[in-house]
Order: C-alpha cells, then sequence, then structure tokens
C-alpha cells in the first residue's frame, strides 16, 4: 500500500469537503439565532427591515434587537406538550407526518391550508428533537394545533374513523381506557365524548391515560401563527 | 451510505467469480473518488423545499446530479465485466444474485439523480414514490449484494456446498419478483399520490381532498403487502438453506460439486 498517504488525505480531503459545507457554513449561518419579535431594531430603536443593520461605529453588519414588549417566537415546549413530544416519538407519528411547510406556488402545502407561510429554520431553534418528517401520509402538522379542537384530537386518536373517515392511520385506543362509570362520584371530568353510533356501552366513559393528555397537549402546541423577520405570511 | 460496502462486494466477487479481470481499473479509481467527492453532499436533497437555506438545497442538488459520474462509470466497468458470460452469470448463485444488484444500482442510482431535480422532487417528495425508491436502493441493490457474498462465502467458510438447488431458486425468485413488485407498484402509486396531492383547479383549489389522495394510495400499498409476501418466501427459502447446510453431516456433502442453478 504505498498509496496509502494519498488515500487517506484524500478521503481526509472529501469529507472536511463537505462536513465544512453542510455543517460548519451553515451553524455560521444560522447557529446564533434566538426568538424574535416580528420587526427588528437598530441600536438607534429604529425598525430595520429583514434581520441585519451595518453598526455604525464598526461598519459591520449585526443582527437586530427584538422590541420592547413585543411577543418573541418561537416559543419554548413546557410541561406536559414537552412530555408530548416524547409521546409523539414513541408512538412513530414521524413516520406519516411532517412538520414542515413549502412555500406556496411549491406543493399544495398553502392551498390546503396546512400554513400561510413557509417554515424557516428559526420555527425550529427551540426544539429539543426537530420531528421535520420525510414523508406525508398524513397531512402536515406544523399548524395542528390551530386547526382541530382537544375534543377532535382525542376522537381521531381514540379512532381516527370517527373523525376523518375512510383514513389509514391506526387507531391509538390504546391511549385510552374504556370504565365504568364511578357509582358514587359520577362521570369523570376528563372523559371523552365521543358521537351517538360511536358511544360506549350504557354505564361506561372513555378516560384519556396521561400519555394521551400529554400527546393531545403536544399536538395543540403545534403552530407557526407569527411572523419573524425574516419571513411574513404569504398574501 | 450502503455504497461504499456494496462496491467492495461487487467489485471483489464478480471478477473472482467470473475469472476475468474488472474491465478498467481507471475506471473503478474515477468511480471511487468522484462517489467520495459528491456523495456527502447529496443528503440534503432530502430537504427540498424546507426549512433550510435555499443554497444549501442547491449544493445538494448539483451534488446529486454529478453523482451520474461515479454512477456511469461503476455501470460501465460492471457491466462490461459480465458482457458476454451471461449464462455464467446466470448459472452461478453468488452472481445472479451480484449482478441483479448492480443493474439495479444503475437504475436506483439514475432515478435518484432524477428526484433531486426540484420539478421533480415537487411531486416525489413526501409521498410513496420516495419510499419505493428506498426500498430500491437498500433491498433491490445492497441486500440482494449481500445475498450473493452469502452464497460465495458460506461454502468456503464450511468446506461444504448449498444443500438445495431448488430453496436457492425459491429465494432467487421470491425476492426479485417480490422487491421489483414492491418498487414499481410505490413508484406509480406515489407519482399519482404526488399529482393528486398538488393538483390545483384555476381557482387555486385542491382538486383532490387529502383524504382521497391517501385511499386513491390503497390498492397500491395492498400490491405493497403483497410484495412483502413474496420476500418473506424467499426469506424462508434462505434461511432454510442456511440452517441445513450448518446442521447438516460434513462428510456427506464435503467432496460433492458447487451448487449451481440450472443454465
Amino acid at each position: 500500500m504505498k498509496s496509502l498517504p494519498i488515500l487517506f488525505l484524500g478521503i481526509f480531503f472529501t469529507l472536511a469537503f463537505s462536513w465544512t459545507g453542510i455543517v460548519l457554513v451553515s451553524h455560521i449561518q444560522l447557529g446564533f439565532l434566538e426568538p424574535a419579535t416580528p420587526e427588528l431594531t437598530n441600536a438607534e430603536e429604529e425598525a430595520i427591515a429583514g434581520v441585519l443593520f451595518r453598526d455604525p461605529d464598526t461598519g459591520r453588519m449585526v443582527h437586530g434587537r427584538n422590541q420592547d414588549g413585543v411577543q418573541a417566537n418561537p416559543m419554548p415546549l413546557v410541561g406536559s406538550a414537552q412530555r408530548g413530544l416524547r409521546v409523539y416519538e414513541q408512538m412513530g407519528c414521524l413516520y406519516c407526518h411532517s412538520q414542515q411547510v413549502r412555500r406556496q406556488g411549491f406543493g399544495s402545502d398553502f392551498e390546503r391550508g396546512w400554513g400561510n407561510r413557509q417554515s424557516v429554520p428559526r420555527d425550529y431553534i427551540l426544539k429539543e428533537r426537530v420531528m421535520l418528517g420525510t414523508m406525508r401520509t398524513g397531512p402536515d402538522l406544523s399548524n395542528v394545533g390551530l386547526r382541530y379542537s382537544e375534543l377532535w384530537q382525542h376522537q381521531h386518536l381514540y379512532n381516527p374513523q370517527i373523525t376523518s373517515p375512510g383514513s389509514t392511520m391506526p387507531p391509538y385506543a390504546f391511549l385510552y381506557e374504556v370504565r365504568p362509570i364511578n357509582p358514587v362520584t359520577g362521570p369523570s371530568p376528563i372523559a371523552i365524548d365521543l358521537p351517538a353510533q360511536w358511544a360506549l356501552p350504557e354505564g361506561y366513559e372513555l378516560i384519556p391515560t396521561r400519555r394521551a393528555l400529554d400527546l393531545v397537549a403536544y399536538l395543540m402546541s403545534l403552530h407557526q401563527d407569527y411572523e419573524l423577520p425574516e419571513i411574513k405570511f404569504t398574501e | 451510505m450502503v455504497d461504499p460496502h456494496r462496491f467492495g462486494a461487487a467489485y471483489y466477487l464478480i471478477p473472482k467469480v467470473l475469472g476475468r479481470p474488472i474491465h478498467s481499473y481507471y475506471l473503478s479509481v474515477v468511480g471511487f473518488w468522484s462517489l467520495a467527492l459528491f456523495y456527502n453532499w447529496a443528503g440534503v436533497h432530502h430537504l427540498i423545499g424546507g426549512p433550510v437555506p435555499v443554497w444549501v438545497i442547491s449544493a445538494g442538488t448539483v451534488a446529486s446530479v454529478m453523482m451520474v459520474i461515479p454512477v456511469v462509470v461503476t455501470a460501465v466497468n460492471h457491466h462490461m465485466t459480465v458482457v458476454g458470460m451471461q449464462r455464467e452469470v446466470w448459472r452461478s448463485p453468488t452472481l445472479r444474485f451480484i449482478v441483479f444488484g448492480a443493474i439495479n444500482y444503475t437504475a436506483v442510482s439514475l432515478l435518484g439523480s432524477t428526484m433531486a431535480l426540484r420539478s421533480v422532487n415537487e411531486v416525489t417528495h413526501f409521498t410513496h414514490f420516495t419510499v419505493g425508491h428506498a426500498h430500491h436502493g437498500v433491498y433491490a441493490f445492497f441486500t440482494m449484494i449481500m445475498f450473493g457474498s452469502v452464497y460465495y462465502m458460506m461454502p468456503r467458510l464450511l468446506k461444504r456446498e448449498w444443500p438445495s438447488a431448488f430453496l436457492i431458486h425459491t429465494h432467487w425468485w421470491a425476492c426479485a419478483l417480490g422487491i421489483m413488485l414492491m418498487v414499481v407498484a410505490l413508484h406509480i402509486g406515489g407519482w399519482i399520490q404526488g399529482l393528486q396531492m398538488n393538483a390545483l383547479d384555476e381557482d387555486g383549489v385542491p382538486v383532490f381532498t387529502f383524504i382521497e389522495t391517501v385511499r386513491n394510495t390503497v390498492p397500491w400499498l395492498h400490491a405493497r403487502s403483497i410484495s412483502g409476501l413474496l420476500l418473506m418466501i424467499g426469506h424462508m427459502a434462505f434461511f432454510l438453506n442456511v440452517f441445513w447446510m450448518i446442521f447438516s453431516k460434513p462428510a456427506a456433502v464435503s467432496d460433492s460439486k458447487p451448487t449451481l442453478l440450472g443454465a
């Protein structure tokens, strides 16, 4: 193997080449992102267009500052919704559902009401796991928290045929318990109502488990209904 | 990811079993280095339309199209080595699987380069087309080459021949037909799914509701289930043959001829 050094250098170079491009340059471009208000300001608190402004002292382009008293987005997941992300992972929702909206004119994401703007890197900076997904056996979920009620989510998870006849999604009935109604305390306040044709036998109620409640809290937390300095709603 | 692994197997076994050198040493070098240069960049074509900077996607698309170079070079090298010896390939269990894999490598890679184009990706992304493509790559090309390699290795390691040509036949036909059925069904079904997903009328309203596009994939998914059944039959035949080979008495088969398939 007299060409071993050349082989080694060649492999090192090709790996370094792609690592520099995809990992390092992307990190330099996006690594500093933080939650932002829809408009940013310069050092004199004047609104700027876009993300960067020229610092008069140094002459360099720097990132704008968040406006005071305006909500910065995205917001972190907390509590039940944070635990729900784990359930989302464990149930394999990722295999059939994406969480990324493509721009209007590329696919039909906008026309299907899956989002009113394209998803951008900043939308994902606080996610513990980024559930982008590569498959849409089911619809995109970037904004599913805006589309349906909690009751709809529970009925749909318990049996997708209740809310979406003809769906190929498997039922997640094992996240729910069918229990006799307690004769002393009466029906549980967290019992899930079912439409008449899917009603349980007389005297029984449908109770979501902890995991079902967490998963629905997570789904209800999914929304990209805010503008960012780099992206506005599609007209 | 699996390409380099498989390249090693195919480059070793095709010349070894046929007893003729690889078509061109220099082409294999060109193939290796162009693959090493472009393949790492190509992965981001899975994010076309996604929340990443556009230059990343453009770079990934360019690299995916540049992959045509190593693919064509490798195709010329593998297929030219085999040309004129098709009968031998068909008779050897090892080569039948490996050449099937090599042919599919050419096909799946050229399809993959096409799928990285934005206009094509707009249709195929998020559909069963991509799933079919993944199985085309990892099964029709990688797994089949690994099967072929096992057919070569086991007799040499155990110093005994494969006990049943019938089971090899069953393995071959069930797997080859099964994976082809899966690939064709998912490609056609996925393409239709993508067209229906994107179809808008003059007012910009989707022509098909989402649930309609889902229902229209069901017949293709049934075809996929049948293909899975065929693959299972093939795997059972392979398992039986391996089991039989390992636990048979060595003396009974040690001085027999190699197990070849009918011409």
